[in-house]
């Protein structure tokens, strides 16, 4: 099986996976692994990056689409879903959805484990001070989100806040580009950061690879936006009755 | 590829429209859109981050009806067109990646179209190739412009636009001072008729000689157009109402306000066409479908011997097929496809028919 994946939550992202064609996970070999530096150039790079790669690995099409549907900064995080859904309607084949942060957790959780770590805590930078999270086990099984939120949203160890509702084991660590984007606001936060994944963006290998070990679920992408559109009702439209066009 | 009638699909996600176009050379065969309007009745006005997740979510739905309608399959298209500007970038993006993708699965060349230009192009739709000597007055919720239109795939020229509000905007904003509901173009239309227009008398915009100059030396606004101050004065009027306690007259206020806008606006595109020697003028955009403007810029376009062309209000509105069929202007033009490598462009201008190809 032919696996094209893209993950536009924080970076743009392309991997296609040779997979074999029953539901193992073992042997899924990564002919391309692309991924990008720039948050800002979703619109521009995206197909251009897809395009080479299936040129590179001499694909025609894929036989299977697989889109991080984010938690995202949304601008972003449509292009890739916009693109991952046209490009299998045209081909003619499935296109799948998984949560972006569950690729990072992937890439990040064996570096947990052999730093000694319990479990993690994926974040991506959400813009707005704010951080895209879950709390994934040493194994990459995501226990908990994802969500949005400040840094005082993250669980704490509970000796640390005794205050906060989540208990969470010792040993648990921070792992992603959102730590290098809230450096700043978490510079007071008590969980230590896992070394080496300050900057980690989301890789669409890593999410590919998650989505073959989690049995190749077949959710259909649904954008993870995670915030309302922040639209607020106007004052002078509040007693407008829309149906007879006079104030109420 | 039919180098006479190419198949063009075209692509429109500027606004609140998700538009999917079909046209071989200048024939409809398909136009579907899909409008997230009502999300936006409450606000007044269009939420871009409420229109750009509407158009993911409609995208490969309009585009599925429209192949259907048109019964033709993705193979048979020649080309692809897709608006890259001007217009909201979140809502833009979501029809240039789905246009990319369609591009790149199906191997078809893709143009990247101005939205403005493509307003001028839905005119071959109806009555074939435009005449020579054409200039066209785009009016709508988030734009106001007159262009002369040497060639669709080679000569467009900006002669004026508004220096800050769009006309339909000016509609949408006095309605809700009015508490009038969203949007306000039909609705003031529609009061407009049971009122006086001449009962007020609101500013005309950029009207006065040190904006229009002459001919011979023109100001330095003498095409462009002001919608703000209209705003406000309507805006003073209904405050002067409300401290004197007396009932807004508000069929009168919104035919006074209507006459305003329409006065100016046609008053100023036959100046341009005459100064300009242009014989023919096309009317586009959503307030296009304006009864007043209709008949005011018939009856000025008439003694002014203009010929007047106004495209069916389905093809006024934001659409796919005015893309596709400015895309297949292009085709036929020969004029290159831009290819996958471009970006959006918010504030594209309408000498830019479509983006050239990447260095």
């Amino acid at each position: 099986m032919r696996l094209l994946v893209i993950d536009t939550s924080s970076v743009v992202s392309v991997a296609l996976i040779q997979a074999p064609d029953d539901s193992s996970s073992g042997d899924a070999q990564i002919l391309s692994d692309l991924v990008g530096t720039d948050t800002h150039r979703h619109a521009e790079d995206l197909t251009p990056a897809v395009r080479s790669a299936l040129a590179e690995a001499g694909w025609d099409a894929p036989d299977v689409i697989l889109a991080g549907d984010g938690p995202g900064p949304f601008t972003g995080l449509r292009v890739g879903l916009a693109t991952a859904q046209t490009l299998a309607f045209a081909w003619g084949i499935p296109v799948y959805g998984l949560c972006s942060l569950d690729g990072l957790a992937h890439q990040a959780a064996p570096l947990a484990v052999a730093a000694g770590a319990s479990e993690l805590l994926a974040v991506l930078d959400a813009r707005r001070k704010e951080l895209y999270w879950a709390r994934y086990s040493s194994r990459g099984e995501r226990l908990d989100g994802p969500h949005v939120g400040g840094v005082e949203t993250l669980p704490m160890r509970a000796e640390t806040l005794p205050v906060n509702g989540t208990s969470l084991p010792d040993g648990v660590v921070l792992a992603g580009a959102g730590v290098a984007a809230r450096s700043e606001q978490l510079a007071a936060h008590p969980l230590p950061v896992l070394p080496g994944t300050e900057s980690l963006a989301v890789s669409a290998a890593h999410l590919g690879l998650a989505w073959l070990e989690q049995g190749r679920p077949q959710d259909a992408p649904r954008a993870r936006y995670l915030r309302e559109s922040d639209a607020v009702v106007p004052g002078s439209m509040a007693g407008v009755d829309v149906k007879a066009g006079q104030r109420g | 590829m039919s180098a006479d009638a190419p198949l063009v699909l075209g692509i429109e996600s500027s606004c609140d429209e998700t538009g999917i176009g079909l046209v071989r050379g200048t024939e409809l065969l398909a136009n579907a859109v899909a409008s997230s309007m009502q999300e936006h009745v409450r606000f007044g006005g269009v939420i871009p981050e409420i229109a750009s997740r509407a158009h993911l979510e409609s995208l490969v739905p309009t585009l599925r009806e429209a192949l259907a309608t048109a019964d033709v399959t993705l193979a048979e298209v020649d080309a692809i067109a897709v608006t890259t500007g001007p217009g909201l970038a979140g809502a833009l993006m979501v029809g240039v990646a789905g246009a990319k993708a369609l591009a790149l699965a199906t191997g078809k060349p893709l143009y990247a179209v101005n939205h403005l230009v493509a307003h001028v192009g839905v005119g071959v739709l109806e009555g074939g190739e435009l005449p020579d000597s054409l200039a066209a007055l785009l009016v709508s919720g988030g734009h106001t412009e007159i262009l002369r239109v040497g060639s669709l795939s080679s000569d467009v020229e900006l002669l004026g636009s508004t220096i800050d509000d769009a006309a339909g905007e000016a509609y949408d904003k006095v309605a809700r001072l009015l508490g009038l509901p969203y949007p306000g173009g039909p609705v003031i239309d529609k009061l407009a008729a049971q009122g006086n227009p001449k009962a007020i008398r609101f500013p005309r915009g950029l009207s006065l000689g040190k904006f229009m100059g002459t001919a011979e030396a023109p100001g330095p606004h003498r095409y462009d157009f002001s919608f703000s101050g209209l705003k406000t004065a309507v805006a003073r009027y209904v405050e002067d109402c409300h401290a004197r306690g007396v009932q807004v007259p508000v069929a009168d206020v919104a035919a006074s306000f209507q006459e305003a806008v329409v006065d100016v606006i046609t008053k100023k595109a036959v100046l341009a066409c005459q100064e300009h020697g242009l014989k023919n003028l096309l009317l586009g955009g959503g307030v296009a479908a304006n009864s007043r403007l209709r008949e005011l810029l018939t009856a000025r376009c008439q003694s002014a011997g203009i010929g007047l062309r106004i495209p069916r209000p389905g093809l006024c509105t934001d659409n796919g097929a005015m893309i596709a069929a400015l895309g297949a202007q292009l085709v036929q033009a020969g004029v290159a496809p831009t290819g996958t490598d471009f970006g959006t462009d918010t504030g594209m201008p309408p000498s830019v028919i479509s983006l050239p190809p990447a260095a």
